[in-house]
């Protein structure tokens, strides 16, 4: 269905090194007019090199791109920016204390007599900026109050007032609801159906399935295969990303539980939890499934000590008080957070600092620690968690999201940690570490530990033993594993 | 699990180029001092003489120990602009208690220990009060002057107690090295194992790195960070009773605008203000780097304006080759 259209960027013959590292070698990708284009691959495959290439951030050391029939020099973001190539991080780049209608505008606010910014024509361009892509927002509100969905909004808007004709959208539904994600993705409909040419990054494959007219697959830096998406299914797409299938897991195991491990009674917080009971047995794995909002993360939060709450807690029987986080990895309870770069990992140290930093005291005396004895540990650890490391110091910050959540389950298997926390633990993980990280799930409560779930994605919470389904700051159904079906989950969640 | 054919863990390669990048970018700076001292020997025949180098140890070591102090406290991601104060707080204090007869070494003690209370003042109101830490030790960079001024009572008080003056100013066995110099050596030693082998300096970069992250990472991260201040306090205390000594007077004038050169002297060193990095020799270094630059300026007899503005431009030149090494290792 495509073939008719306009080619209107083309990447030859892409190289790009980094030392020590062939990032991407002969790569050859394109985007036509009015098309959406996906761009898979595990993490490190190279798809953030490549978009990284045609937004100007890096300099490939091979190979030529082509926009609209003319050879460019993409040297810096500038560049792109004026040839109408725009990219939507996952990070969003806009500026919390302005408002929408100053953010959409930034760089070139409409001005009158002296330099004077027209206030009135902007606020009037960036309504209907917003209106032609079907939004309605009040133009006045300051950024940092949107919500994440809504950020993403303007970004666009941003985007397309400055008259992009190349869209690269990286993880854009990560961070969403499921009903954001249903209206962004109109959105990224209507975009193409306009003309524009879409690169599409995402891990969701159903997404893929359903907005993408061709994929390119990347593998290892190099390029695997371009096709249409109808002639794909989910299992050769995933066969070409990772080569090799990943088969449906299952997280924990048949076997009773009967020991009680953790047990919290009549949990809440001012805000929004109220009264919390459940147990946690050993060696499960227990899930618990919400839509955003509906008080999961907010729960484990207040069980690691996190955030301050009103509970009975008993861990193993004895009674349990958490008042700090520190309190909780004392007792051997971690939390392996959502949002890893900002709540787990100091991005600036070495791997090895990033999984001692929580259990080098258990190791050390008088607060001093034996460096000798902290790196085998942590080779150790690295080579049984299989972390893709060039070395124990290397920054943290380079890592892919696999490696980086690895890193934090070492951090809590140094601690000793008995019970495992995981808020959305495969989110921005490709599919590949996504099984890895199973894996290790399995095998620690197979060693005795107890592992709690929370995620988005219910296939993820549906391979776990028990389930909790939680709506308006409630435990609202508890499920266990026999009678496990996607509707029943969803009927409680709403 | 996956069968992984990849290695995991490459074992370390220990080629000679590398290691001899290695070794340059780790030590720029010292590689930078030693240039710097071959230039200023031609410069002024004067440089390399005995008595000028004894006098650029001697001069630079209080500076030097005040800027370990602030380090602690930049790694955090915090600045503390109160330690010229609190230098002269300890000065005047230190006179006092002298005059009223207490014993040296306590007062030396005591003094420090009051000192460490001032800074921890400061991490209280950074920690608790959570008010940011360029404003708090803005406000107690006033509030510890003034002190001074009124514990002085007016004139400048004269010091004679001789175990005073030799602990802080005297000479050492060595020629030409007097006793601050030493007690700059042990603290950077100190300093420097504090930072690389406990769990608390460990910490301290990973509080300044991303300190949510090290709250739920377990640290004790109000404890660590007011634990900085107090530190820094202390030091910034001894620094005013090596002044003090050096001087034989307690005077509520000193150390004006020191906090500058401090925190000059350890972004020269390559620590970051945003925290998370830093290393306790770059910091001395750095500080070195400065009084060298000065001495030399003094020796050629350029004039204290100009000097003023050399200095300046040092420091900028200096960060911006830090910043752009950081950015080639990245």
């Amino acid at each position: 269905m495509t073939d008719s259209h306009e080619v209107l960027l083309e990447m030859r013959s892409i190289g790009k090194n980094f030392p020590g590292v062939k990032a991407l070698s002969n790569v050859d990708f394109s985007i036509r007019k009015g098309e959406i284009i996906a761009l898979c691959g595990e993490n490190g495959a190279g798809k953030s090199t490549m978009m990284k290439i045609l937004s100007g951030i890096y300099k490939p050391d091979a190979g030529e791109i082509v926009f609209q029939g003319e050879a460019v020099h993409i040297t810096k973001p500038d560049v792109a920016q004026k040839l109408g190539i725009a990219i939507i991080h996952q990070e969003l780049s806009l500026v919390p204390e302005l408002t929408v209608a100053e953010n959409i505008f930034i760089g070139d606010y409409p001005q009158k007599f002296l330099g004077v910014v027209d206030w009135r024509k902007m606020r009037k361009n960036a309504q209907a900026v917003l209106e032609d892509m079907g939004f309605k927002m009040d133009v006045d509100q300051r950024v940092g109050d949107l919500g994440i969905a809504k950020q993403q909004i303007v970004e666009i808007a941003k985007a397309l007032h400055k008259k992009a004709k190349v869209v690269i959208l990286d993880e854009p539904t990560a961070p969403l609801a499921n009903q954001d994600v249903d209206r962004l993705i109109d959105l990224v409909l209507k975009l193409r159906s306009e003309g524009l040419g879409i690169v599409y990054i995402s891990h969701r494959l159903p997404e893929v399935f359903q907005i993408s007219d061709r994929v390119t697959v990347l593998k290892d830096g190099q390029l695997v295969s371009t096709c249409d998406t109808k002639d794909l299914d989910r299992d050769r797409l995933i066969k070409l990303m990772v080569g090799r299938e990943v088969s449906n897991m299952r997280l924990g195991s048949v076997d009773n539980h009967e020991t009680k491990v953790l047990s919290v009674r009549g949990l809440s917080t001012s805000s929004l939890l109220e009264d919390i009971n459940f147990d946690l047995y050993k060696g499960e794995v227990l899930g618990i499934a919400g839509l955003v909002g509906s008080g999961r993360t907010e729960l484990v939060r207040a069980i690691f000590g996190a955030d301050p709450c009103t509970a009975e807690m008993e861990l193993n029987g004895k009674p349990l008080s958490v008042k700090t986080p520190r309190d909780a990895i004392n007792q051997g309870i971690a939390l392996l957070p959502e949002d890893r770069k900002e709540q787990a990992l100091v991005l600036g140290m070495s791997a090895l600092e990033n999984i001692t930093i929580s259990g080098l005291n258990n190791f050390s005396k008088f607060g001093i620690f034996n460096k000798r004895k902290e790196e085998e540990d942590g080779r150790e650890l690295v080579k049984k968690l299989q972390v893709r490391v060039s070395g124990l110091s290397q920054e943290t910050r380079t890592l892919s999201g696999g490696n980086q959540q690895k890193l934090i389950i070492a951090r809590w298997l140094y601690n000793r940690a008995k019970v495992l926390i995981f808020d959305e633990p495969t989110r921005g993980i490709d599919v590949g570490a996504k099984a890895e990280i199973y894996n290790l799930i399995n095998q620690f409560v197979k060693e005795g530990g107890s592992v709690i779930v929370i995620s988005s994605e219910l296939p993820e919470v549906l391979m776990c033993d028990r389930l909790l389904v939680m709506a308006r700051g409630k435990i609202v159904n508890e499920i266990p594993h026999e009678e496990f079906s996607e509707e029943k989950v969803i009927q409680y969640m709403f | 699990m996956k069968v992984n054919q990849e290695t995991t863990l490459s074992t370390p390669s220990f080629s000679f180029q590398h290691s001899i990048l290695k070794f340059i970018t780790k030590s720029y700076l010292l590689i930078f001092l030693c240039l710097l001292v071959i230039v200023c020997s031609f410069i002024s025949d004067k440089f390399l003489t005995f008595n000028n180098l004894s006098n650029i140890l001697l001069q630079n070591s209080v500076i030097s120990i005040i800027a370990l102090g602030q380090l602690m406290v930049v790694i955090t991601g915090g600045i503390d602009l109160s330690v010229g104060s609190i230098a002269a707080l300890a000065s005047v204090l230190s006179a006092s208690l002298l005059g009223m007869g207490v014993d040296p070494i306590v007062s030396i003690i005591l003094v420090m220990l009051l000192m460490a209370i001032a800074g921890l003042g400061n991490g209280l109101a950074v920690t608790y009060g959570k008010i940011t830490p360029f404003v708090v030790t803005l406000a107690t960079l006033t509030i510890y002057r003034g002190l001074a001024y009124i514990f002085q009572v007016g004139s400048l008080v004269t010091i004679e107690d001789r175990t005073f003056l030799s602990i802080l100013a005297g000479k050492t066995i060595i020629g030409g090295v007097y006793t601050p110099v030493i007690i700059l050596l042990i603290t950077l030693g100190i300093f420097i194992f504090i930072l690389r082998m406990t769990t608390f300096g460990r910490r301290l970069y990973a509080i300044g790195g991303n300190s949510e992250a090290a709250r739920l990472a377990g640290a004790p991260i109000n404890r660590d960070i007011i634990t900085a201040y107090a530190i820094s306090g202390a030091l910034a205390g001894l620094g005013g009773l090596i002044m003090t000594a050096r001087l034989s007077t307690g005077s509520a004038l000193y150390a004006q605008g020191y906090e500058l050169d401090v925190i000059a002297a350890v972004v020269v060193g390559g620590a970051s203000l945003m925290g998370g990095k830093g290393f306790a020799l770059n910091a001395v270094l750095g500080a070195f780097l400065i009084g060298i630059i000065r001495n030399i300026l003094n020796l050629t007899g350029v004039a204290s304006y100009p000097q003023m503005v050399i200095q300046g431009l040092i420091i900028l030149v200096a960060v911006l080759l830090t910043t752009l090494a950081a950015r080639k290792k990245a």
